[in-house]
């Protein structure tokens, strides 16, 4: 069971060269950088309990980091990617100083105030954004999407490992300390404040990088889009409810049940308009009968496919 | 020599004074119980030398530091350890992961911290349950779990906040025989308890608490004869 | 101060006032429901988008005057509100899950649901109702001819005001004189208390959201003459509530009306002063102030030294 992550990494890596047409390809970078993006959620929610509602703004501002690099500096985007580590993690320090001090709900609903003030004040700055009009990037790196893929798959991997790593050590005893009981973790000596901080810092900086490459990938960026409370902070969420919190492969399952929903519902010709009504709706019946997800109340849906008390 | 001292306290809540002017010491190696009517702010008092409530007047030394204010892990970090009144299990946790968090504290890694977690549920008698959920113990073994928590920290003063309620009377000599063993480990403890029984068989003194004041300290034979005691509260105590 | 900037000002304030008077409406619902259920509902702005689309079908279709409409949006809301709750809010409080937050989860999942519904029936267009009383108003210096200023009261902002008022009052009387109204109090303040005085607290708690979800429908109802909707109107009003909740201090009533009105006047100066554009910053920037620096609110700090 160990190595199923490796063999599976290694699988994804051949997939390029399976030749899948471009639209499939998209499909599966999006998949990969969803689940990146669903784990660093889940570091920060699902194993230290603190439930961001705004992960956009990380996203965003490492996407734009990309953007600003390229328009305002007149360097290439890919530079975004490093660059977002020092942006986004002096920006999650600063979020965390004012947000952190707020319990449970409270900090839900600080984060989701952050992250759409930032989204308006990016639309607002039309001299250094753009501002509606957001930023296009016109040299494309690669025609094809082999390249992208693999960046993204390495995202994914190193926050995959990175997830692992932490949950096996110290820090992520106290992540889970602190998502059982806060009071109680104090404690025992831990350094709440210092810890989330941490986790916070972490889940930020992987989901900006996350957004740089968003920057680079997509070409094109602008507020609506990469600080989106629906389509990017409850996303990432959902990517995490519905595949399983706190577990390893949650967000990866999740990831790929999300966006492939949202593709299959989008094609429909009725139901186009009406992604948000399922998605709602989907989000609705997780927390109600699967509130660990797929990974996480496996049982439960072993159990519903497969009634108990039925003689083989 | 003392281990903690306390100075004059205040806590005030709003117009409410939960503690008024409390000064006590505690000497290494002591078994102090702290009783008192409820409402007497005997958690209140724990809360403060714990870190979790700001005392608006006087002070806590701990080791001859000031520690007043000082946050919660800080002073865990310093050696003095608490546990709760309502217990407060990481739930979802195993027993020996409760434990191996606890541990942290002072093991360099992993391998280490584990070992250390193993001995302080070895102490506690909870070996067997180690990897159990947390939220499945009954109570008496939860209450141990927050005592074996707290040794894991390699603590020299403890508070132990109402560590034998609710229990019964085979879980309590359990619970005894172990509070007996860290005392003779050389620990440091203050417990808050409604059981006179269990003051009277091991603690060295006891200090009162009436209404957020100290209303007498003395040795356990002493208190038990005070008349002022009595009146306030023994007659409410529960007796073995 | 010249008589021009004086009638600017006064003008402010009174668009302020009277803006206070509905805001107070959508606080009271929002603090209702926080005060006794504990139940963070980011899906309340939806509610009243409700509201308002059903008073603009009344309008449209069968030419029924939106304040008539409260007749009919109280009611439906009223049910629609119990109904969520019953249903999908109070199973939730049983689950057993890793995340705490499922609940305000929840109805952000509702909220989706609803402004969904509504793009998908009405378009994202956005709509009004014209009405023809729409740009009425009294003008001060109608009845003061020699008046130095003009001051102009707007029917409609004026009329909003007034229902505001005699519902808040009619609420007030609900809650403090009925049985019904005590034992939603009685909830709020310690549920298990309230179960053992026999109170059947599952419905009282039904009952509120379904009392919040009314009030902001009829808020809605008042608004819609004056502003236009569209499916995802939601949203600010939401984050109004949430607002004028914390100003006012969780589950307090007069707290609420009192946020309210100081959300009113403080928008309203931010327009006059500042800008049109900056309304959704300001409140925003208000909220996480609020939250981080005040969290119980602006009434326990001018309280001076009194008791919780």
């Amino acid at each position: 069971m160990k190595t199923l992550p490796a063999l599976l990494l290694a699988a994804a890596a051949a997939v390029p060269l399976l030749h899948l047409n471009s639209y499939v390809m998209h499909l599966l970078i999006l998949v990969i950088m969803w689940a990146t993006v669903g784990m660093a959620w889940n570091l920060l929610g699902g194993y230290c309990g603190q439930v961001s509602f705004g992960h956009a703004a990380f996203f965003g501002v490492g996407a734009y980091t990309s953007g600003l690099l390229y328009a305002k500096a007149g360097v290439s985007a890919w530079w975004g990617l490093p660059a977002s580590v020092a942006v986004v993690g002096a920006f999650a320090l600063l979020f965390g100083a004012v947000f952190l001090r707020l319990r449970g709900p409270y900090f839900a609903l600080g984060t989701l105030a952050a992250s759409v003030i930032l989204g308006i004040t990016a639309g607002n700055l039309v001299d250094v954004t753009g501002g509606d009009l957001g930023i296009m990037i016109r040299e494309r790196t690669w025609v094809g999407k082999t390249g992208y893929f693999y960046v993204a798959l390495a995202l994914a991997a190193a926050t995959y490992a990175v997830v692992v790593k932490l949950v096996g050590s110290r820090l992520g005893y106290y992540f889970l300390a602190i998502r059982e009981d806060q009071d109680a973790a104090e404690s025992i000596g831990i350094d709440t404040t210092r810890v989330k901080t941490a986790a916070l810092a972490i889940s930020a900086v992987l989901t900006g990088l996350a957004g740089a490459f968003y920057t680079n990938y997509m070409g094109y960026i602008d507020p609506k889009v990469v600080f989106a409370l629906h389509d990017v902070s409850i996303l990432a969420i959902m990517v995490v409810m519905v595949g399983g919190v706190a577990t390893f492969a949650g967000p990866v399952v999740g990831a790929a049940i999300m966006v492939l929903l949202e593709e299959a519902v989008r094609s429909l010709p009725r139901l186009g308009a009406a992604h948000h009504t399922i998605f709602g709706a989907l989000l609705i019946a997780i927390i109600l009968f699967l509130p660990n997800g797929v990974v996480g109340d496996f049982r439960k849906l072993k159990a519903l496919v497969r009634p108990r008390g039925r003689s083989s | 020599m003392s281990l903690l001292r306390v100075e004059g306290v205040g806590v005030r809540f709003g117009g409410l004074a939960a503690l008024k002017d409390v000064s006590l010491q505690v000497k290494k190696g002591e078994i102090v119980a702290l009783i008192g009517p409820n409402g007497a702010g005997k958690t209140t008092l724990f809360n403060v030398v714990n870190g979790f409530t700001r005392p608006s007047s006087g002070r806590v030394l701990f080791k001859d530091e000031d520690v007043t204010g000082f946050k919660p892990h800080l002073l865990a970090r310093r050696g003095l350890a608490r546990t709760f009144q309502v217990v407060r299990p990481l739930a979802r946790l195993t027993v020996l992961d409760n434990v191996v968090a606890a541990a942290f504290l002072r093991a360099q890694d992993k391998g280490h911290a584990e070992r250390l977690a193993r001995e302080s549920l070895h102490f506690t008698g909870l070996y067997e349950e180690r990897f159990q959920l947390a939220m499945g113990l009954p109570l008496g073994k939860r209450k141990r779990l927050e005592i074996a928590r707290a040794m894991a920290t390699q603590a020299e003063l403890l508070l132990l906040d109402e560590s034998f309620a609710g229990l019964n009377p085979s879980e309590l000599d359990d619970s005894i025989g172990i509070i007996r063993r860290m005392s003779a480990m050389g620990l440091t403890i203050v417990i808050i308890e409604h059981h006179m029984k269990v003051i009277m068989a091991i603690s060295d003194r006891v200090v009162v608490l009436n209404h957020g004041e100290k209303l007498a300290e003395g040795t356990p034979g002493e208190i038990g004869r005070d008349r002022k005691v009595i009146e306030a509260y023994l007659g409410e105590a529960r007796h073995a | 101060m010249t008589a021009g900037q004086v009638e600017v000002l006064l003008q402010t304030l009174l668009s302020g006032l009277l803006l206070g008077g509905l805001y107070a409406l959508i606080g009271i619902g929002m603090t209702l429901i926080m005060g006794v259920m504990k139940i963070i509902n980011l899906a309340y702005g939806e509610l009243m988008m409700v509201g308002m689309y059903i008073a603009y079908v009344l309008f449209t279709r069968f030419h029924v005057d939106p304040y008539a409409a409260t007749l009919v949006v109280a009611p439906a809301l009223l049910l629609l509100g119990m109904a969520l709750q019953r249903w999908l809010i109070n199973p939730v409080v049983g689950v057993d899950s890793i995340l705490p937050e499922n609940q305000v989860l929840l109805t952000v999942g509702i909220g989706m649901v609803l402004t969904n519904v509504a793009t998908v029936i009405f378009k994202s267009d956005y709509r009004q109702t014209p009405v023809a009383y729409a740009t009425k108003a009294w003008y001060l210096s109608d009845l003061w001819k020699k008046s130095p200023i003009e001051l102009s009261l707007s029917f409609c902002w004026t009329v909003s005001f007034l229902f505001a008022v005699g519902i808040t009052a009619a609420l007030w009387f609900f809650l403090a004189k009925t049985d019904t109204g005590k034992s939603i109090r009685a909830t709020a303040q310690d549920k298990d208390a309230a179960v053992l005085m026999g109170v059947d607290v599952e419905r009282m708690r039904a009952l509120t959201f379904g009392l919040g979800s009314a009030l902001v429908g009829v808020a809605g109802c008042l608004l819609i003459p004056i502003y236009y909707i569209y499916p995802d109107i939601g949203g600010q009003f939401t984050l109004i509530a949430f607002v004028i909740t914390i100003l006012g201090g969780l589950g307090s009533t007069v707290g609420a009306i009192l946020g309210g009105l100081v959300l009113g006047l403080f928008e309203s100066l931010t327009a006059t002063y500042v800008g049109m554009g900056w309304a959704p910053v300001g409140r925003f920037a208000i909220f996480i102030a609020v939250l981080v620096l005040a969290p119980r609110g602006l009434a326990p700090l001018l309280k001076r030294g009194g008791t919780r």
